[in-house]
């Protein structure tokens, strides 16, 4: 992996999107490689945001080819237009297919310094979701970001003999020594819904980012997390593929 | 688990359960503990040796860490599906695994002949060669060390290919040694890990596992549970007192943390568990075990009694979260399950863990009649726990006496006042005092820091021991929990779904303080405790009252609630309690097996088998039997030792034997008649039992 793509549209996000680019590429130690697409039929850009390497073709076709050369560690581009709830659909095509993780910025973000990030982890009791996160988080950390996970029980899930207090420190070690055994991780254990509460998590603490593994399976009734998360998340995302 | 037998559990392991089967093949020698060693898994945890009551520098202690010692560990050529079988009889922990196209076995145990010495040794085909000699990581000497104390290793680890068997092998021996308190003498103590290696490297690794295992078979002779008609209750129960057995030394104190020395849970901390669960089946099953559990006590009652004037009180008040020092190290604040701070106030408010060390001593004691340990440490434990109640009792204008702020083993309710078990423990307590300063080796004054025991003071523990209310209304037959209780929402546990369930953390801390869901058996722990003290005809008042407010919140509830039920015959459900307690932990109920083992639930197992089904106990002096056998069961048998000797009790539904190597004091049933016997036979009557 020698590459971090800056995916660069020319919106207000660009600049954001170009610095949190430049900053995991420096972070990771790969080169950055700014790119933007355009339509066959549009006219050229007299100036390339950022100097971006202009591919053409429907861009989330192109983007998504890009996404997929073997030497690419991660993207970065922004998911909404400025006051849009909805994400831009090239946006949601290239979510949906990419084959490496992105760093999706909402409007207004001023970017992701990935030695300095505070990042916040969901993760269900999956250990495939967590095995599969896991050259990512290890990435991060060495990168110098800070990782909290974060579970959310049912009332169905939540384990017999769990009171508050003492055994849910027990219990949350357990799930950190399980899911991502790396002692500089903290975790934290909540009820209820996490597409619900998710946000509410992500603001208790100063967290600049949220790290979500998920299946790409925008399909009805599936994602419902990460779709709430897209259209009301103020701070990004990084969403990490794992296989369906 | 993928096969049990009587004596042996199989695990398929993979990579979602690695963990929790490092958890269950812990292997102990009751001091120093080392996890199961999945192959091929090698982390941080994998290897973990950790020691009893040897902790770390952190403000609030937890287990130290030990060195890295010689350990099986393999490496990316291993499969990592594997089995693992536990050998309970012969102490064995042994691992079959393809490496290299070919199988190889790796055996490891924690020699019960040789304090401290571990042994692992992986045996192949000759033509795996140094593929089996990678399975095996060797290690040199290393000291791990705290401000609170250290641990020592020194490892051999020797590869051999031998040509008439044909066998790539490769031994490797630890010896661990420890200490608490500053590590001065690190030094000394590493030459001493190197000293014990010296001399387990004396025997062969044949003639190590020989020995250990004829250790294992001893002990089984002396304490196995049968139940031959259920061969998976059997071992379930057998894997219970295994872990028992390992989690105390003899030598010594024994500081029996939450998880023993199998995981970091609970940092090691020595609970109640350990005082009102474990000790009585270790008093039964291996008597020396239970007295150095008891002796961690002893040595803390300095701390208990500086407690005691440091909060203005007598006596000794023990913590109720106990590491070296015997100071209160129970966490102050905890977080809720939506990311709030809440108070923990067992520390402070969680005072029945005084009585709860009294009782402990004295069950010891009834179990073994140990006369030395008796009059020593037990009379202190006693007296100063008396003290303790005598100071704490407030005594309203109408004479009548009273603890508030407490809470009693239902945590959901917090700074309440009169908790019947709280109150209750307290009187037995000062009553138990005042009757056993009364005996003929209590003749000549005790001096104290409090003073002469005299006449005048014996007389003041029984009068506040009988103001001391206990919620017990005799026109409904039963106990209120504490004062108020049953003016709480009248919420069922089963309202809230199946128990066994986390009521608090599903209602949260505030609504769950406004119902009358328990976490667990609490005025019915009375009972358990305590059966020839309440009162005449309230036992199944009681529990049919507080058994549908019971959540089973906690892994103590399953068991106790088995026993409680078997000895009122309602056997159905008993069985069904007993296994949610015996697969707590080999099927990781809890989600937390893999953090260590659950030993107040194996000590509650032994329980409720001993006192449940078995009704055995000791009683007045004599050991009491009134067994209530499920049909399906076939027959029980219990070895256990009481007053030092050996004694057999077998019973099924309709017969009980009892066998003793020497005649002993027993009663039977209903009857109060004692038997001085060596053998007895009684069959099931409509009532009773009836004497062949």
């Amino acid at each position: 992996m020698t590459r971090v793509l800056a995916l660069l549209d020319g919106s207000p996000s660009s600049p954001a999107v170009h610095r949190t680019a430049k900053s995991l590429a420096e972070a990771l130690g790969v080169e950055l490689d700014p790119v933007h697409a355009r339509r066959p039929d549009d006219p050229p850009h007299e100036h390339p945001p950022n100097h971006a390497r202009t591919v053409i073709g429907e861009p989330e076709v192109v983007l998504l080819e890009e996404l997929g050369a073997p030497d690419v560690a991660a993207g970065v581009l922004g998911t909404r237009a400025t006051h849009a709830k909805a994400v831009g659909h090239v946006a949601l095509d290239i979510i949906a297919a990419s084959p490496v993780p992105l760093i999706l910025l909402p409007p207004g973000n001023s970017g992701l310094e990935a030695t300095k990030a505070r990042l916040l982890v969901p993760l269900d009791d999956s250990l495939s979701t967590s095995r599969a996160l896991r050259p990512v988080i290890d990435a991060l950390i060495a990168a110098g970001a800070e990782i909290r996970i974060v579970h959310f029980f049912d009332s169905d899930s939540l384990p017999p003999f769990v009171a508050t207090g003492e055994d849910i420190r027990v219990l949350a070690e357990e799930f950190r020594r399980s899911h991502l055994p790396v002692d500089t991780v903290a975790c934290d254990l909540r009820l209820g819904n996490p597409a619900q509460h998710m946000i509410d998590v992500a603001t208790e603490r100063p967290t600049d980012a949220l790290v979500i593994a998920w299946g790409q399976d925008l399909g009805p009734g599936r994602a419902a997390i990460i779709r709430r998360l897209l259209s009301e998340s103020p701070i990004p995302l990084i969403v990490v593929p794992v296989s369906r | 688990m993928d096969h049990i037998d009587g004596w042996t559990l199989t695990f398929d392991l993979d990579a979602s359960n690695r963990r929790i089967i490092e958890a269950l093949t812990s292997m102990g020698d009751g001091v120093f503990g080392r996890r199961g060693l999945p192959l091929g898994h090698d982390d941080v945890e994998s290897g973990m040796v950790l020691a009893s009551g040897v902790f770390d520098g952190s403000a609030v202690p937890e287990l130290l860490d030990g060195p890295v010692a010689a350990r099986a560990i393999g490496d990316g050529r291993v499969d990592p599906d594997q089995t693992v079988t536990l050998d309970l009889r012969n102490g064995l922990v042994t691992s079959r695994v393809r490496i290299d196209g070919g199988t190889a076995t790796v055996e490891q145990f924690a020699s019960a002949a040789l304090d401290g010495v571990h042994v692992t040794e992986a045996t192949g085909p000759v033509d795996l060669g140094e593929a089996v000699f990678s399975l095996v990581a060797p290690a040199g000497t290393g000291t791990a060390t705290s401000a609170r104390g250290a641990i020592a290793a020194a490892s051999h680890t020797a590869h051999r290919i031998d040509g008439r068997a044909v066998a790539a092998r490769v031994t490797a021996l630890t010896a661990l040694t420890s200490l608490t308190g500053p590590p001065l003498e690190q030094q000394d103590l590493e030459r001493a890990a190197v000293h014990r290696l010296n001399a387990a490297m004396q025997s062969t690794t044949v003639e190590l596992r020989s020995e250990h295992a004829a250790v294992w078979n001893r002990r089984w002779d002396s304490m196995a549970i049968d139940v031959p008609d259920r061969p998976d209750v059997e071992a379930r129960i057998r894997f219970a007192q295994y872990h028992l057995l390992t989690s105390a030394g003899i030598e010594s104190e024994a500081a029996i943390g939450a998880r023993g020395a199998t995981g970091h849970a609970y940092r090691g901390h020595v609970f109640w568990d350990t005082d009102v669960f474990v000790v009585p089946a270790l008093a039964a099953m291996d008597a020396p075990r239970a007295r150095s559990a008891l002796i961690y006590r002893f040595r803390r009652l300095a701390a208990a009694k500086q407690r005691a004037r440091t909060e203005g009180r007598h006596g000794a008040r023990f913590p109720w979260e106990s590491a070296d020092s015997g100071e209160e190290v129970a966490p102050t604040q905890g977080t809720d399950l939506h990311g709030r701070v809440v108070p923990i106030k067992t520390g402070p408010q969680e005072i029945h863990i005084v009585a709860d060390v009294a009782w402990s001593a004295m069950q010891y004691v009834a179990w073994t009649g140990d006369i030395a340990f008796a009059r020593g440490p037990a009379t202190d434990l006693l007296v100063e726990t008396a003290r303790y109640w005598q100071s704490r009792v407030e005594r309203d204008a109408d004479g009548t006496g009273h603890l508030r702020r407490v809470i009693g083993p239902d945590e959901y309710h917090e700074s309440v006042a009169d908790n019947a078990f709280t109150n209750a423990m307290a009187a037995w307590n000062l009553r138990a005092a005042a009757q056993w300063c009364s005996a003929p080796w209590c003749s000549a004054p005790m001096h104290s820091d409090d003073g002469v025991i005299d006449d005048s003071e014996r007389d003041r523990w029984q009068a506040t021991a009988d103001a001391l209310v206990d919620g017990y209304d005799p026109t409904l037959m039963r106990h209120e929990q504490f004062e108020g209780y049953y003016d709480l929402d009248a919420v069922l546990a089963g309202g809230l779904g199946t128990p066994p369930l986390p009521a608090d953390a599903l209602l949260g801390r505030e609504r769950i303080a406004q119902v009358q869901v328990i976490k667990q058996p609490d005025v019915l722990m009375l009972h358990h405790l305590l059966p020839d003290e309440m009162p005449k005809r309230s036992f199944e008042p009681d529990l049919d009252f507080y058994l549908p407010r019971t959540a089973h919140g906690s892994s103590l509830s399953p068991a106790i609630t088995a026993s409680l039920l078997a000895r009122t015959g309602r056997l159905d459900e008993a069985v069904h309690w007993l296994d949610i307690a015996l697969r707590l932990d080999l099927d990781d109920i809890s989600h937390t097996t893999a953090g260590g083992l659950h030993l107040a639930t194996m000590g509650g197992v032994w329980q409720a088998i001993a006192n449940g089904f078995l009704g055995l106990r000791p009683r007045n002096g004599s050991l009491h039997v009134d067994p209530r056998v499920p049909a399906d069961w076939g027959t029980i048998t219990l070895r256990c030792t009481y007053h030092g000797v050996p004694v057999v009790v077998s019973a099924s539904a309709e017969k009980l034997r009892l066998i003793a190597s020497k005649p002993i004091d027993v009663t039977i049933g209903n009857d109060p008649l004692m038997h001085r016997r060596t053998q007895l036979v009684a069959e099931r009557t409509a009532q009773d039992w009836s004497l062949r």
